[in-house]
């Protein structure tokens, strides 16, 4: 594949039309810090997969690959200039040439695929807004006739073009490159070497020539029961066989959709993961300002419920301060009381208790007769008057009784009262000191709480709110990941132990089976074929580890003769590609750590450019390598060294870099000559308006050819 | 006496005059809770009664034989409700203000002590609206401060104007 041209139409710094024609060989895009080298990458990568690097958050410098489907493209001067009601249209149109997408096989046809993304803005008010999301047009021409992808196989065409596999060795932008180039996951190299290699074929030729085997054992077994050779035992025993192959077969096959989750879940997690980096601050503030804005609040209303209760205490209890002595002079009144119900107590009889109640004499008196001695009481007779009498007595007594009530019942408020007014004051100043205190802690509370969001540099509440609730939507979804992850873990567990027993029991029964069938004639077809097949197997078993030996082989090999190249020869180790790729010291073949950025950067970028060459090599597919800021780790001896060797190894190479900005024009010429560099281009950010603003509205990207 | 006293005061309603009227409508809402932001600081027309007479009492203000028109408002029992402490105080206050009482019946007269409440209360407002007409205390008892000050001050001084 050879990328040609890109056509850059208002997408960030590149205002209104940029054109950049590439070659087959090394393509060099040198730019300064800002000089939109990155945005020329994302130009790339918004049109082919719809993903732009940017800034986590406007809060934030940390960048994420983000879905580009919310996000505004259009340049700032635009954003800024534009008028009420303008449309605005941003594009980028990549035109490349690759083998023709409907061929299993290349065939040298080579076709040229334009790749249009469009997307288009309305201002409304101050504000640019998506007026129709960004859409991706794919056409060919054809025998003449220009053809289009339709949309809904766009992505199959993508990844068959990209596939999704090595897509991160093609693209590799220089500050994500761990994420991408995990090479301590085996199945990042399994999966390479499926894309890069016929090796797969292998694995096929092997499943094929098992199932035949399998199924040709069935069918002996099936002749030998239809010439009733066997005896019921045996029959059991190649029916229990068969029942326990099949069940390991599809547990094995469970174990490798489990192993498979397991992996795909590690990776969601690890993706996961790197997101929460951008936001666990956010979740840090977060819980202090929850923290200290539960305690405010409380604090809040604890001074809200002591001034109620102050005012309650007040009007209930404070109110009487200072009335003692008023209080007090009621006592000399409650002294007249108080002698008069000790003058009654002096001089009346006290009413027997046995005698007859109040309620009874005064039915007497009502129906004039004694019920005590069922006779007539006449009115006016002794008898009469003496009932009377004891009725006097009762009420005497009862009124004698609620005025000593009276008394006690004042007397004792009276004393309750003026023991208790004294301390008010005591009460009052305790109140106010505590009101004082709790005063000071709310000022203290909202202080510090003002004081966060300064130090945040958020004034703004609802960003670190949002924030917050991103970092703990992303922390749930860890959290859901790592039970799903343990339980899939658990019930891989379990079923490898079940398998290990159920395949030593199998082992058992083909022993004995092979034991007991010893003596039985088969001399028949198919136990001859079986002969054969079984050494199929064995034959191809043995050919496909050849063969994975030998690419392997060659991957370490082809990586460790560019590792060496990108560092001139001077390297601390040798790469060591064995179910994982690690870099080992020459001589002990020890695992070598605390390498140096550069090491790891050359070992990482020799292996996926290995991969790269090799699939060229092998499948005689080539893809270009897009590189923004490969060599920003690297220093200046071996940067050029880079330089000078990547090229080599690849059809097309377009690298994105500040690293050449240095150079002087005899440097540069000598670089493009001993690199071989196809087309030099420089990008500079400008000041469009050399009377306006320094601002990014009043800048612009311009690039200058200079091969 | 068939009833205890404190049934029996109780049960009568306050009757109370014109100043009290008029200073219960400046510093009191109409019976609302008192956890309400609000301006006025009573809440209860009892409250203001109340203050009305302890200030009466402390500065010793009475306004003897005062017209009490206002006679339907609240029973005893209100007070009673809202503070005991409030309502044995006042009681106990205006018997000590009966000075030619020889007998108990003299004394626990319910309707005479309320009428002298209610006369030290007459003379509590009175006293309470003429301060407010002295210049520079017009506004005074507008905010709870103003009460607190009066209460802390009450044992050194009466009110000053």
């Amino acid at each position: 594949m050879i990328i040609n041209k890109v056509v850059i139409n208002n997408f960030y710094c590149f205002l209104d039309e940029n054109v950049l024609e590439f070659s087959k060989g090394l393509n060099i895009v040198s730019a300064s810090n800002s000089g939109g080298k990155s945005q020329l990458f994302n130009a790339f990568y918004w049109t082919f997969f719809d993903k732009i690097y940017a800034d986590v958050d406007n809060n934030s410098t940390k960048k994420e690959w983000k879905s580009s489907s919310n996000l505004i493209v259009c340049p700032d001067k635009i954003k800024e200039e534009s008028s009420d009601g303008d449309f605005v249209n941003c594009s980028v149109e990549i035109t490349l040439k690759n083998e023709y997408h409907e061929n299993n096989e290349p065939k040298n046809e080579l076709v040229e695929y334009t790749f249009l993304k469009q997307v288009t803005y309305k201002k409304i008010g101050n504000v640019l807004g998506m007026f129709s999301k960004p859409e991706l047009t794919i056409s060919f021409v054809r025998n003449g006739e220009t053809d289009y992808i339709s949309s809904q196989a766009q992505t199959w065409f993508l990844e068959k073009i990209f596939p999704v596999s090595i897509r991160k060795f093609m693209w590799y932008q220089g500050e994500t490159m761990d994420e991408l180039y995990d090479f301590s996951n085996p199945n990042t190299l399994k999966n390479a070497i499926n894309e890069i290699s016929y090796f797969p074929m292998y694995d096929n030729m092997e499943k094929i020539v098992k199932s035949s085997s399998a199924s040709i054992d069935k069918k002996i077994e099936k002749e030998l029961g239809l010439q009733k050779k066997l005896t019921v035992n045996q029959q059991k025993l190649i029916d229990d066989i068969n029942y326990k192959k099949q069940v390991i077969d599809k547990k094995t096959e469970n174990s490798k959709e489990l192993d498979s989750d397991i992996i795909k879940l590690n990776d969601d997690i690890a993706e996961e993961e790197q997101k929460l980096l951008g936001y666990d601050k956010y979740r840090d503030i977060k819980e202090q300002l929850v923290q200290l804005e539960a305690e405010l609040s409380l604090t809040k209303k604890r001074i809200e419920d002591s001034n109620i209760y102050i005012k309650e205490t007040l009007i209930n209890k404070w109110m009487l301060n200072g009335c003692e002595k008023l209080i007090n002079s009621s006592e000399k009144n409650l002294n007249i009381i108080n002698d008069e119900i000790k003058s009654f107590q002096q001089t009346t009889n006290p009413v027997p208790i046995s005698l007859p109640g109040p309620e009874y004499v005064e039915k007497m008196i009502h129906d004039n007769i004694c019920y005590i001695c069922e006779r007539e009481v006449l009115d006016g007779t002794p008898e009469y008057e003496a009932l009377k009498k004891r009725l006097d007595d009762f009420k005497d007594n009862s009124n004698h009784k609620i005025l000593q009530d009276n008394y006690t019942d004042l007397n004792r408020a009276r004393r309750r009262l003026v023991g208790d007014l004294p301390d008010i004051k005591n009460e009052i100043t305790e109140k106010n000191k505590s009101i004082e205190l709790l005063i000071k802690n709310r000022n203290r509370l909202t202080k510090k709480i003002s004081s966060i969001f300064v130090e945040s540099g958020h004034e703004n509440e609802v960003n670190i709110m949002v924030g917050a609730q991103t970092a703990s939507q992303i922390m749930s979804k860890i959290q859901s990941l790592r039970s799903a992850k343990e339980r899939k873990t658990d019930t891989l567990r379990y079923l490898n132990a079940d398998l290990k027993e159920m395949g030593a029991s199998l082992a058992n029964d083909l022993i004995a089976r092979e034991n007991t069938l010893k003596n039985i004639e088969s001399n028949f077809t198919e136990s001859e074929a079986a002969n054969y097949i079984k050494m199929f197997v064995k034959s191809i078993g043995s050919l496909r580890l050849i063969a994975y030996t030998k690419l392997i082989d060659e991957i370490q090999n082809e990586s460790n003769r560019l590792y060496s190249l990108y560092l001139g020869g001077k390297t601390q180790g040798e790469i060591e590609i064995d179910n994982g790729i690690r870099i080992v010291d020459k001589g002990t073949k020890k695992i070598l750590s605390d390498l140096n950025t550069a090491e790891i950067v050359a070992q990482k970028l020799a292996v996926a450019n290995a991969f790269l060459s090799l699939s060229e090599k092998k499948m005689r597919r080539s893809y270009p390598i897009v590189a923004d800021a490969p060599t920003s780790d690297l220093d200046h001896v071996n940067t050029y060294n880079l330089t000078l060797n990547i090229g080599k190894s690849f059809d097309q190479m377009i690298i994105m870099s500040k690293d050449y900005i240095s150079l002087d024009d005899i440097e540069k010429s000598k670089l493009i000559n001993d690199a071989n560099v196809v087309k030099f281009y420089e990008l500079n950010n400008q000041i469009i308006d050399e009377d306006g603003l320094d601002s990014r509205t009043n800048k612009r990207t311009v690039i200058t050819t200079i091969k | 006496m068939s009833e205890k006293f404190h049934i029996d005061i109780n049960k009568k309603k306050v009757h109370y005059g014109d100043y009290v009227l008029k200073v219960r409508d400046l510093f009191s809402r109409k019976q609302e809770s008192l956890s309400k932001q609000d301006d006025k600081f009573f809440s209860k027309y009892w409250q203001v009664y109340a203050w009305s007479a302890i200030i009466g009492f402390v500065n010793d203000k009475r306004e003897v034989g005062a017209d009490l028109p206002n006679q339907s408002s609240f029973e005893y029992q209100m007070i009673a409700n809202g503070s005991e402490n409030i309502a044995n105080a006042l009681v106990l206050m205006a018997i000590g203000k009966i000075t030619d009482a020889k007998t108990s019946s003299e004394i626990l007269d319910s309707r005479k002590i309320l009428t002298i409440i209610s006369e030290y209360a007459e003379g509590g407002a009175k006293h309470v609206l003429e301060i407010r007409q002295t210049p520079g205390l017009e506004s005074k008892f507008n905010y709870t401060d103003d009460y607190f000050f009066e209460i802390v001050e009450r044992q050194t001084s009466k009110i000053k104007k």
